[in-house]
């Protein structure tokens, strides 16, 4: 009964919990609304900047309700079909049911790891809004490779449909118990089920859209840098909560992620900046250069942050980043990469980032870096991954992480592929030209920087009534009205 | 109709880091006052180039300063003399602007009405 657990049950609840779960929700919540809204609304063109945060927003809006009314439960509910994996129960896909009810006041749970890990000491509202964020953000992150000309009705369609389909399969596989948790692949925060899936749909994406406009391609600067380092610094900190709420407890592991977390983005900044200086043509620093490299970092510790130690995580920081920086200069010049018009090159700061740091959780991973001490199941030890480089040298733990990464890639393809073509058939997913030119105005009728000159409707017509007599007799008006000497 | 002395308009366009030093060499030559207008401006001198996400763009319309004033006849070689020494300090090579002048057929004070040199 729920109300056993009102205010505070006798067992199975702590306010510590409890109370970092909401906080480090919000603080994902925040990386969406303002963070990316103002990092991608200042990284655009500034005729897209209106269009690129409306879109964000109700983004950000649908997937909430989503969320509520059915995809929660297709993420982290029961399996709608049920398989097994290694004698456990397992699936693919979670079934389909509102999580509104009273119920969620109960004790959260995730019907597929029962025994596998310790209680929740939180409610299941907690455990709802802390996913809903990951699974918010996700369709956020990929938009920056189609804004500039994706429709934005198409948008608010293919949204929700994405989170249903898509992003619920994902999350079910890895986190809520399903096929690829059973194997033993393993995504800490989302290395995968947020970034990687978001890098590949954004690709998939634009290239089923279409490119921009020629000209946006070709000269599309930024319209502001401050707000640039606004949303990256919210995505920063933000990620506290994002790879800090991810073991569920505020315990030792949680500190831990947090820390690897830093550790790995200001390796990675640094790795950036100094490719910058050292091999970029103008061989000069960069801001928007430093925040790619900051949110490599970001990402690529995100599979990884309480499954390795300190040094694993600045190493994850420094190989991701040096391999980030280098696609985006070389990959983005060669085959599909130079055709597809990725507007803000999420695949390769979201989807290789997150792939390199799922991987190389596979050679990384310290078993002594603990997540859950030994759950209730029969034969279940404590929790922890073993990478290559510790314990028995087994590529094992590689594998795993290898054919996860495959899944998700090509489901995510497929998925938003068929998504697309068949919104397709109803509505026109690229804008056409004519729109285009104009951006923000036409879609919206509003504009980031509204001119301080525009007048009430009406008030604009011609100024008949004024008559120009004071002009007409010079002299008299100059000698009787003036002033001074 | 009373005609006031020849008039001339002083058309300055300049860099904004050079306002300063033409505000205060303006003011203490005696100036009566100044419009100055943010422009953008372009020249064979004024490209450089800016990076964003290692996309490299050519900047050829660059911002500048127009600054007018409006003088009498025979201060106009001595502003124009001043005005043209500020851009004359080297800037690396950059465009550092132009000085012109044009004709006045009439000036007249808005809030007094007065007309000529008088509304200088």
């Amino acid at each position: 009964m729920h109300l056993d657990y009102i205010p505070y049950p006798a067992t199975g609840y702590s306010s510590g919990d409890a109370a970092w779960q909401l906080t480090a929700a919000t603080l994902v919540g925040l990386m969406s609304l303002p963070g990316l809204a103002v990092l991608y609304g200042g990284l655009v063109q500034k005729k897209w900047a209106v269009n690129t945060m409306l879109m964000a927003f109700s983004a950000f809006s649908l997937v909430l309700i989503v969320w509520a009314l059915w995809a929660f439960n297709m993420g982290f509910g029961h399996p709608w079909i049920k398989t097994t994996v290694n004698g456990s129960p397992s699936g693919f896909l979670g079934r389909p049911g509102p999580a509104m009810g009273a119920g969620q006041e109960a004790q959260a749970d995730i019907p597929l790891l029962d025994g596998l890990m310790p209680k929740f000491n939180f409610s299941q509202s907690a455990l709802f809004y802390f996913q809903f964020v990951f699974a918010a953000i996700t369709p956020l992150l990929w938009l920056g490779s189609v804004i500039g000309r994706m429709s934005f009705k198409a948008w608010l369609v293919i949204v929700p449909l994405w989170t249903t389909i898509v992003y619920s399969t994902d999350a079910f596989m890895l986190w809520g118990g399903g096929y690829w948790a059973g194997k033993g692949a393993v995504d800490y925060s989302g290395g995968y089920v947020i970034h990687l899936s978001a890098g590949t749909a954004g690709f998939v994406a634009a290239a089923v859209i279409g490119p921009r406009l020629k000209r946006d391609r070709e000269h599309g600067a930024p319209n502001n840098l401050l707000l640039c380092a606004t949303g990256a610094g919210i995505l920063w900190l933000g990620w506290n909560g994002f790879n800090g709420g991810d073991p569920y407890f505020a315990g030792a592991d949680a500190a831990a992620a947090v820390v690897n977390t830093n550790l790995a983005t200001a390796a990675a900044l640094l790795v950036w900046l100094v490719m910058d200086y050292a091999l970029s043509p103008t061989k000069k620093p960069t801001l928007l250069g430093s925040i790619n490299g900051m949110i490599v970092g970001l990402v690529t510790i995100t599979p990884a942050a309480g499954y390795v130690n300190g040094l694993g995580a600045i190493c994850l920081g420094v190989i991701s980043s040096t391999i980030v920086w280098t696609a985006w200069y070389k990959l983005s010049k060669v085959w599909i990469f130079k055709k597809v018009d990725d507007t803000l090159g999420v695949v390769y700061t979201h989807g290789i980032a997150g792939l390199c740091g799922g991987l190389l959780v596979g050679l990384f991973a310290d078993p002594n870096m603990i997540v859950y001490p030994a759950g209730t199941a029969k034969g279940s030890s404590a929790f922890s991954v073993t990478g290559l480089f510790y314990g028995n040298h087994s590529w094992h733990q590689f594998w795993m992480q290898l054919f996860a990464a495959l899944t998700v890639i090509v489901w995510t393809a497929i998925g938003t592929f068929v998504i697309l073509r068949v919104v397709g058939l109803f509505m026109k997913l690229r804008l056409p030209d004519a729109v285009l030119e104009s951006g923000d105005l036409a879609v919206h009728d509003e504009e980031v920087s509204p001119p301080q000159t525009l007048v009430a409707v009406g008030a604009a017509s011609p100024p008949a009534a004024v008559t120009p007599t004071a002009v007409e007799e010079p002299e008299s008006t100059a000698s009787s009205s003036a002033s001074e000497p | 109709m009373r005609r006031g002395r020849l008039m001339k308009l002083i058309t300055a366009v300049i860099r904004p880091d050079d306002l300063e030093i033409a505000r205060r060499a303006l003011s203490a030559f005696g100036a009566p006052g100044m419009t100055v207008t943010p422009l953008l401006a372009a020249s064979r001198w004024n490209r450089h180039l800016e990076v964003y996400r290692a996309e490299v763009l050519v900047a050829d319309l660059v911002p500048r300063l127009r600054i007018d004033v409006l003088a009498d006849d025979e201060d106009v070689p001595d502003l124009v003399a001043l005005l043209a020494r500020i851009g004359r300090r080297p800037r690396g090579g950059d465009d550092t602007g132009r000085v012109w002048i044009s004709a006045v057929e009439q000036v007249v004070r808005l809030r007094t009405g007065e007309r000529g040199e008088p509304a200088l």
